[in-house]
């Protein structure tokens, strides 16, 4: 502050009223504009409340003077106030109509003001019984921070800033009711009935007890004064309490919080739990009385708000950490990209790419498509299911550490709110209100759900409705409502029995019904494959972070985690669209998919949300290169994850058995021809077996191998077999 | 120093610095034991960080205008709250810059066991003191964990790095007394003690770094490790194995955390704890771990202590304060969870969620404070060791079964004379408790050949069942062969450490099926 020296405010008044007067920027049409000069006029016709003065325009202008407002600003607040009354009058080309008591006041008390200079020309009447300027008024100013400046933590909220124009982030814990507040009080005396008014600049004020008139005071006859509510000048008035987001901690520090002081027009902008950015003075509070003495060398601050966005109204952008640099994007750049990007998810779980990339394609999501009152979602739905211990709880905290908008719960829903909505009673209001769940806090984001097997039967029902429609209906307390729930489900399964079986259904496996299973994109069944190259790199790896208490050098250096949300934000931005040209070879490989599951009894199922599921997956790759179009390429990977995912449920349990050869399906089906009877004509193995789609040789293999294990014999002629 | 004041540091800082730094003199400074120190003394004070407040602001200056003669002096208002003294017709005007100071809320090191709260007092009556250690402990009921003492540090950021300043340090700082109410919202806060700091240090180790200590522990660690696996044999009952995996519980430390895999955490489980001797057996146990490890907490698992214990910290947004709860446990604060005197009942809510955070602590060395809106994780340090009757209910990373030797039926007898022992043995006590501090903190190497080996072995375990082999058991491996290779006061991973390490491993193994 003490930097700026001494600024000469007279000559910067006179800068102020050029600046509101002659201001002008270019507006859509490329047009000269005087922006001030319109909105003092639309002020002086009471048509416009608050002047927001942006501080890139006055930098444009002068930008010492800018420099100057934002580091003083109460003070050219209040300077500015002072300018913008001295030009109201000049701009007023009619009377405006009185919208209330207060106006039909003020046009009293200007008349009264004219009147009275002419009858004693001299200014010599008590203070306080001039009006004060802040009566008279009817607009408010506020200014809006340079848009290069960037938002402070609010830990970053130093002495240093006192006095200053700042900026915040931070996330709204509690909010007080609107309440009306003096600005002015008006008091009239019961004897010379004189007026009397207090500007009151603290949160409390003392009443004046007497009548300070020339005649009272010389009398002392014991006059009385009486509060004016009609004539006193009260604003709206709120308090909001915010804190750092929890992205701004530091780890192992505790979010700082901050008292903001909202007045007028900027009160009524957030509620508790909207994120929020703040623009405002720092201030000290000043006390008076009892508490002044009580606290001693002690200061209070709070944040004098003039600007309010709620964040999570506006688009994520503002959310973000900013646009990727030049360097950022190289660093991501090359053919790898996508295995790169995959790689970077959970880089402490080694292996499972296909599982990541899918998990990397349901962070970026679809497009959301509404045709003819339709809605086709465009979040991508995702179940791992898999044996105990093989990472799905870690995968899905990455995840949920991950994307920006994420909640983590347990199918078994410990909180009292679980995974929809509550309706619970605010303790300070006594009102009912609704409290979202997991799934409604969530919503724009993912929503990881452990155990979702163990799914309480009342959310399992409501998780119907989210994964298609997208939204949760209420019927409780009276209360009946939808709520967005624009959520992607990462769920996470535990097999049934203990362990996954592949000869039974997934229904069967993870005990939930098909109608369920068959909303998700995609499901995988995550095992511990042995693989004599991967085991060896992990136990190398495994036994450098031992030896060297740090990870190994070599390896692909992981993408930075704030480097891959800022690159999925500018990936979500896009909204590819599929070509006409794709079309056909979407729906042939739709069909020979149907035909492939008709013919292999799949224990999965293929439907027409499959289709969807390529379509959304496919986008998702687009977009993940953003892209504006869906390519081929894009469609033929979406499928080989689908089909990966469907070969991850049809494996083998290597514990009770080794995989089935096609020898070994070929014994099932002669086994199957049998059904009881110990003596099968070879001919009718052959052309049973055909139908079946085997070739000749293999089932003359098969019937040669299960010879030689004493399964059966053949006669001399080989014209039957006899099960043993 | 006896008579330092505010206005004496203020005056002569870097007189007053340079002397508090000369060797001892920091010792010196007495501890702030009650509250019968006056006020602004020169004070020294030791606890874990337990809430980090908002930050206050005062001004720089102060000015005592007397009204009568219109003199005034001028006062520095740092490491002061209060225009004290005030004579009448003295009034005070503000000057000066807006400066801020951070509060810093202190409690006593929780979990810090008695012998280790005066370390020149070991010699009084031990044995008195594992009776007491016991009996204050074990904290059935929820309502008395609520410290008793608190303490406001201002730290002022132009002396001290606020940014490292972080939840469950443990903290020595020297500073002047003063007494203060806090501002909370809409609460009227008692008058508690606060401790200007003028210097501030971070204890990552509560036994002081000597060099000559460090290296006569390192050069005897084979005897001091065959004294404490004695020791622990005596205290498993007789069972070596046991007592070997309990050694590397007490000694192990966290090395490394990438994201959710955490390196060199060892949460142990020791089940089968022989029925009838159950509950007296593991307090037994556990006052052996309190008398040799710096911190301890005991946590005996019931349904009505889970669900009734505030376990997680809290955010209140009435008092706009951290509600402390019982894991807020500083680094390296050996926890005994015994489930042996779990009765069949249900969990509440409350009680699933302190179930969670404590399979969240033992899986992740995480917990989530509660934010009302939304969770903050911190990173834990807290090796945990479960004791169960059968299969646990909390998850471990190494399970152990316990095989008592017949000849130490009377369970109570066997820990007397072992506590006896021990309490005879001062010296070599004391080199116990010092080698279970810093052993495995010392550097460790392993060569080419080694790594091949560990990830041949590897392969092999998991061609002949990859279903009961998983990385998991590859990390234990690994960990253990270090924690191995340490104890025996060794650098490298050698061939025999390889061995041992297998042949401990599939004893283990052998024992669990």
């Amino acid at each position: 502050m003490a930097k700026a020296g001494f600024r000469n405010y007279e000559a910067d008044k006179a800068k102020l009223t050029e600046f509101l007067q002659n201001y002008k920027t270019l507006d859509t049409n490329n047009q000269n504009h005087a922006k001030y000069a319109v909105q003092l006029a639309k002020l002086a016709h009471r048509e416009q409340v608050s002047l927001h003065i942006e501080l890139d325009d006055l930098d444009h202008f002068d930008n010492s003077l800018a420099d100057a407002v934002s580091a003083n600003c109460r003070r050219y607040s209040s300077m500015i106030a002072d300018v913008v009354q001295d030009l109201l009058p000049s701009y007023k080309d009619h009377e405006p109509e009185n919208k209330d008591a207060l106006d039909v006041y003020i046009q009293h008390r200007i008349l009264a003001q004219q009147r009275q200079r002419m009858i004693q020309a001299d200014e010599n009447v008590a203070p306080t019984n001039r009006y004060p300027p802040e009566l008279m008024r009817r607009f408010e100013i506020y200014f809006k921070d340079l848009s290069t400046k960037k938002e402070l933590p609010i830990r970053d909220v130093k002495a240093n800033s006192i006095g200053r124009l700042i900026s915040v982030r931070g996330i709204v814990m509690r909010s007080t009711e609107v309440k009306p507040m003096v600005v002015v009080a008006t008091y009239s005396c019961d004897l010379c009935g004189g007026e009397t008014y207090q500007p009151v600049n603290s949160l409390t004020f003392k009443p004046l007890e007497f009548c300070p008139s020339a005649e009272c005071s010389a009398n002392k006859p014991g006059s009385r004064l009486y509060l004016q509510t009609r004539g006193s000048k009260f604003i709206k008035f709120q308090e909001l309490k915010i804190q750092e987001l929890s992205d701004q901690v530091p780890i192992g520090n505790i979010p700082r919080s901050l008292t903001v002081l909202c007045r007028g027009e900027a009160t009524r902008q957030a509620v508790p739990g909207d994120h929020i950015s703040v623009t405002g003075i720092f201030l000290p509070l000043v006390r008076s009385g009892f508490r002044q003495i009580q606290q001693g060398l002690l200061s209070d601050t709070f944040l004098e708000a003039h600007n309010i966005e709620c964040l999570n109204k506006l688009n994520e952008e503002k959310l973000g950490e900013g646009e990727l640099s030049e360097e950022e994007v190289l660093e991501l750049a090359g053919d790898d990209f996508y295995t790169k990007l995959a790689a970077s998810l959970a880089p402490e779980i080694y292996g499972h790419e296909d599982v990541k990339k899918a998990l990397l394609l349901l962070l970026v999501g679809g497009v959301d498509r509404a045709p003819d009152g339709m809605k086709i979602r465009g979040s991508i739905n995702i179940c791992l299911m898999g044996d105990p211990g093989v990472a799905k709880s870690q995968l899905l905290s990455y995840i949920e550490r991950l994307a920006r908008r994420s909640q983590y719960t347990t199918g078994r829903g410990s909180s009292g709110v679980g995974l929809t909505a509550a309706v619970m009673k605010d303790p300070l209001t006594n009102e009912m209100v609704l409290e979202g769940g997991a799934l409604v806090l969530a919503d724009q984001g993912v929503c990881c759900i452990d155990e979702f097997d163990k799914m309480a039967e009342s959310d399992r029902t409501a998780i119907h409705e989210v994964m298609e429609q997208q939204t949760i209906s209420i019927a409780k307390a009276g209360i009946m409502t939808r709520l967005n729930a624009r959520v992607s489900i990462l769920a996470a399964a535990n097999p049934a029995y203990g362990r996954y079986d592949p000869k039974r259904s997934i229904e069967a496996n993870i005990q939930l019904p098909a109608a369920l299973l068959s909303r998700f994109d995609l499901l995988w069944l995550i095992q511990d494959k042995p693989n004599r190259e991967n085991d060896l790199k992990l136990a190398q790896h495994i036994t450098y972070v031992h030896k060297h208490s740090c990870q190994p050098p070599s390896e692909v250096q992981a993408l930075d985690m704030s480097l891959m949300r800022r690159y999925i934000d500018l990936c979500k931005k896009k909204t590819p669209t599929v070509p006409v040209e794709l079309t056909e070879f979407l729906v042939n490989s739709y069909v020979d998919l149907r035909k492939d599951s008709r013919n292999n009894g799949d224990t999965t199922f293929t439907s027409a949300r499959n289709l969807l599921a390529i379509l959304r997956i496919s986008t998702a790759l687009a977009k993940l290169r953003l892209s504006d179009l869906v390519e081929r390429e894009d469609v033929v990977e979406a499928m080989r994850l689908l089909e990966m995912s469907k070969m991850s449920l049809m494996q083998t349990d290597e514990k009770t058995g080794r995989p089935q050869s096609v020898v070994d399906r070929i014994f099932n089906v002669i086994r199957e021809l049998a059904g009881g009877r110990t003596v099968v004509k070879m001919s009718d193995i052959r052309e049973y077996c055909t139908s079946k789609g085997f070739n000749t040789s293999l089932v003359d293999d098969c019937i040669e191998e299960y010879e030689m294990l004493n399964v059966w014999q053949v006669n001399q002629a080989k014209t039957t077999i006899t099960f043993i | 120093m006896d008579t330092w004041t505010a206005d004496i540091w203020n005056n002569n800082e870097e007189e007053c610095k340079r002397i508090l730094n000369e060797p001892g003199n920091w010792e010196k400074v007495p501890l702030l034991f009650d509250d019968k120190i006056a006020l602004g003394t020169f004070v020294r004070f030791k606890g874990m960080i337990q809430d980090i407040l908002n930050a206050e602001y005062y001004r720089s200056d102060f000015k005592i205008i007397n009204s009568e003669n219109d003199e005034f002096t001028w006062r520095q208002e740092k490491y002061h709250s209060r225009t004290k003294n005030l004579k009448p017709g003295e009034e005070v005007v503000f000057g000066g810059r807006f400066l801020s100071r951070l509060i810093v809320a202190c409690i006593p090191i929780p979990g810090l066991n008695e012998w280790a709260k005066d370390v020149t007092n070991t010699n009084q009556n031990a044995e008195a003191q594992l009776e007491e250690n016991i009996n204050k402990r074990i904290r059935l009921n929820p309502a008395s964990q609520k410290c008793s003492k608190e303490i406001f540090i201002f730290v002022y950021p132009e002396d001290i790095n606020t940014n490292e300043l972080k939840l469950n340090q443990i903290v020595e700082v020297v500073g002047f007394l003063d007494r203060r109410t806090i501002q909370e919202d809409n609460l009227i806060a008692k008058e508690t003690q606060g401790i200007h700091a003028v210097q501030l240090k971070q204890l990552k180790n509560l036994i002081p770094y000597n060099e000559e200590m460090y290296k006569s522990i390192w050069n005897d660690a084979p005897n001091i490790h065959a004294e404490l696996k004695c020791v622990l044999t005596q205290a498993s009952l007789g069972d070596s194995l046991v007592a070997e995996y309990l050694l590397y519980y007490l000694v192990s430390t966290i090395y490394n955390r990438q994201n959710n895999l955490v390196h060199g955490k060892f949460s142990l489980n020791i089940r089968g704890i022989p029925h009838g001797i159950g509950q007296s057996y593991t307090k037994h146990l556990y006052s052996l771990i309190s008398f040799l490890v710096v911190k301890s907490e005991y946590l005996p698992i019931q349904i009505h202590t889970m669900n009734n214990m505030d376990m997680i910290p809290r955010k209140s947004y009435t008092s706009n304060r951290m509600e402390t709860g019982f894991l807020q446990l500083s680094d390296r604060t050996h926890l005994v969870v015994d489930e042996t005197d779990l009765q069949p009942g249900n969990f509440n809510s409350k009680g699933i969620l302190n179930l969670e955070a404590l399979k969240n602590i033992i899986s992740n060395q995480q917990m989530k404070y509660d934010f009302a809106n939304f969770g903050i994780q911190c990173e834990t340090q807290i090796p945990t060791l479960t004791l169960s009757i059968g299969k646990p209910l909390l998850p471990c990373d190494i399970d152990i079964v316990l095989k008592p030797d017949p000849s130490f039926s009377d369970v109570d007898q066997t820990m007397k004379s072992l506590h006896d022992y021990l309490t005879s043995q001062l010296p070599l006590l004391d080199k116990l408790r010092k080698y279970i501090a810093i052993i495995s903190t010392f550097p460790f190497t392993c060569n080419r050949d080694i790594v091949r080996m560990i990830g041949d072995y590897y392969l092999e375990m998991v061609l002949i069942d990859q279903n009961i082999v998983s990385d998991g058991d590859l990390h234990n491996f690994s960990m253990i062969s270090k924690l191995i290779t340490l104890c025996s006061g060794k650098n490298e991973f050698d061939i025999a450490v390889f061995e041992r390490a297998k042949s401990l491993e599939n004893q283990r193994k052998l024992r669990n099926q």
